[in-house]
């Protein structure tokens, strides 16, 4: 009865009800929204991070970090960079993307993808200059494909030559591999890659490598995982104290927003409410039935707050070359719960009020 | 044989306090009303009737005095005891109807029963029979708005039925309605009173209305004098 109560009374004023949840939604939208950004690069960071655990990754300079997809560098300095004191290994890679799928072009002469070694677990490794591609363990899996198979790029066939162990890392458990200066051709970048993998030799070396590069090549930007997880932390943490910032006018903005058309309903209610109490409705039902349409009007806010800010992240995500934004189910009851928050804390006042209303006075109010 | 007493008011008082000057609503009321009687409590605006009705409803409670309600002292009960009593022991009608606005008739009759823990399906099908025998069976659905004052006040007298309680409170019934509404609707209570045996307590200043009932309580500066 309360429920049905509660709907019926905010149906009979659909245009208040709506504008007090449109402000609710406005917050909890500028909120999920600019902590799906944070939740997004803390994703893709966590996620580069456990690649480049205790390696030097070169991109070009000028391009921030997590926009590593775009860094357009120039293949002669892998040689620049092999000469370098420290460097075990250097490994060139090119990221494209090719009718949906993400590609990613590696040194078929190199033992090592990623510069890192990871095994075949089917089939053989490519081919240099062959149109064949290797693939990750789960892109495998998800396809169904097995060794022999082909898949069409731009209208030429590549065939899947091997089949990679499990890695644990989802970019290359998920990815496309092929020879690098095939993908070079296929996509018109001659002589270009997009960033290089550095293995030191010792892991001494690695901050060493970094501070020569960074020195000695404008062109290019080295980072250790160490240096890059204190640039995403920073970022991070700017957007953290941003989306707290905003978050808390929000809840203070629809806080008094709710309460104060949450006090107005009341006080017209106030005949309403006392026949209830006539009729035999304990305070503490009046109370909670105050409270409820308070968290309900919240409530609906959030949610068409989160809608909203899935659609535009989603969108955002659509023009960007990398998805940059993430909801996840954490953001999602993140944004519930402070409704219910915002709701239980602006209605429990005009709650009161309502509950402490003597049945006489309220029979007789006009 | 005496009848057995439903209200037995000793002693009581009530005073309100308004700007730091007191009012005596009520000074020493002893009465008794006896179970199944049909009371009409009159008096002039002032002179405590309202007050009478609202401490024998239990909607207030006195200042000084006892309320001996079936045997059992309310005077002293907490807010949600008295909230108690009144939805299982006491069925109002207001000059006003306070019906719910966003409700349908049927909700509004089985509102107090729901109140009472019950279940959606009973309390409707109690509501249906009730609305049917106040001949309201054409505006079940109707919302309080879209119905005559006399059709929400048959509403009210239906709600104040619904939990099937032993006193029916009526604070000027027709006090809204034109005068051949108003025999209807007293024509109404007479009939449930009739017919149940439950005790009717009407309070009015119409004396043409109060002589329809057997006793009349006739109030003045807070004290009954007939």
């Amino acid at each position: 009865m309360m429920w049905e109560m509660i709907f019926r009374e905010l149906e009979r004023h659909k245009v208040r009800t709506l504008l007090t949840a449109l402000g609710v939604m406005i917050g909890i939208m500028l909120v999920t929204s600019i902590s799906s950004f944070s939740e997004g690069i803390t994703y893709y960071v966590n996620d580069q991070l456990s690649i480049t655990s205790g390696l030097v990754t070169v991109r070009e300079a000028d391009i921030a970090q997590y926009a590593f997809m775009r860094s357009e560098i120039d293949y002669a300095l892998v040689d620049d960079i092999e000469g370098l004191a420290g460097v075990e290994l250097v490994s060139p890679l090119l990221f494209a993307t090719i009718s949906g799928e993400s590609i990613t072009g590696i040194n078929p002469n190199g033992e090592e993808i990623f510069a890192v070694n990871i095994d075949i677990d089917q089939g053989r490794e490519l081919n240099p200059g062959a149109d064949e591609i290797v693939i990750g363990h789960d892109y495998a899996e998800n396809n169904d494909y097995t060794p022999g198979d082909t898949i069409e790029f731009n209208k030429r066939e590549f065939e899947i030559v091997g089949i990679l162990e499990e890695s644990g890392d989802s970019d290359i458990d998920n990815g496309i591999h092929m020879d690098i200066e095939v993908l070079q051709e296929l996509e018109g970048k001659e002589d270009i890659i997009s960033i290089m993998m550095i293995k030191p030799s010792s892991a001494a070396d690695a901050d060493i490598i970094e501070q020569a590069i960074n020195d000695e090549f404008d062109e290019l930007s080295a980072a250790t995982d160490k240096s890059l997880a204190n640039t995403a932390n920073e970022t991070l943490d700017q957007l953290n104290m941003m989306t707290f910032a905003l978050g808390s006018i929000a809840a203070l903005v629809s806080g008094i927003v709710i309460m104060n058309v949450m006090i107005i309903s009341v006080r017209e209610r106030k005949r309403q409410i006392g026949t209830m109490k006539a009729l035999g409705a304990t305070s503490r039902y009046i109370l909670m039935s105050v409270l409820f349409e308070s968290i309900t009007i919240s409530v609906s806010g959030a949610i068409a707050g989160i809608l909203i800010s899935y659609c535009a992240v989603e969108f955002i995500n659509s023009i960007l070359l990398q998805p940059m934004a993430l909801i996840t189910p954490r953001l999602i009851a993140q944004g519930i719960l402070f409704a219910v928050f915002i709701g239980a804390v602006s209605g429990y006042v005009p709650a009161r009020q309502a509950a402490k209303l003597h049945p006489i006075e309220a029979i007789r109010y006009e | 044989m005496k009848k057995e007493n439903i209200f037995d008011l000793r002693d009581v008082s009530k005073v309100y306090c308004m700007k730091g000057v007191e009012t005596h609503a009520l000074r020493n009321v002893n009465l008794t009303i006896a179970k199944g009687e049909y009371a009409a409590i009159i008096g002039p605006s002032g002179s405590g009737k309202s007050t009478l009705m609202h401490i024998m409803g239990c909607l207030d409670t006195p200042t000084s005095g006892k309320l001996i309600l079936e045997g059992e002292d309310v005077s002293e009960m907490e807010d949600d005891e008295l909230a108690h009593v009144r939805r299982e022991r006491i069925g109002f009608v207001f000059q006003t109807y306070n019906l719910i606005p966003g409700l349908t008739a049927i909700e509004n009759v089985s509102l107090p029963m729901r109140f009472n823990g019950i279940g959606k399906g009973e309390a409707q099908k109690r509501a249906i029979e009730l609305l049917n025998k106040v001949g309201l069976s054409e505006r079940m659905h109707h919302k309080p708005s879209e119905m005559s004052g006399g059709e929400q006040q048959r509403v009210a007298i239906a709600r104040s039925l619904v939990n099937d309680p032993d006193i029916i409170m009526a604070d000027e019934p027709t006090g809204n309605l034109d005068s051949k509404t108003g025999i209807e609707i007293m024509d109404l209570i007479e009939e449930l009173h009739k017919n149940t045996g439950k005790t009717v307590i009407i309070v009015t200043h119409d004396k043409k209305l109060s002589k329809r009932a057997p006793r009349q309580i006739e109030m003045l500066d807070g004290k009954p004098v007939r």
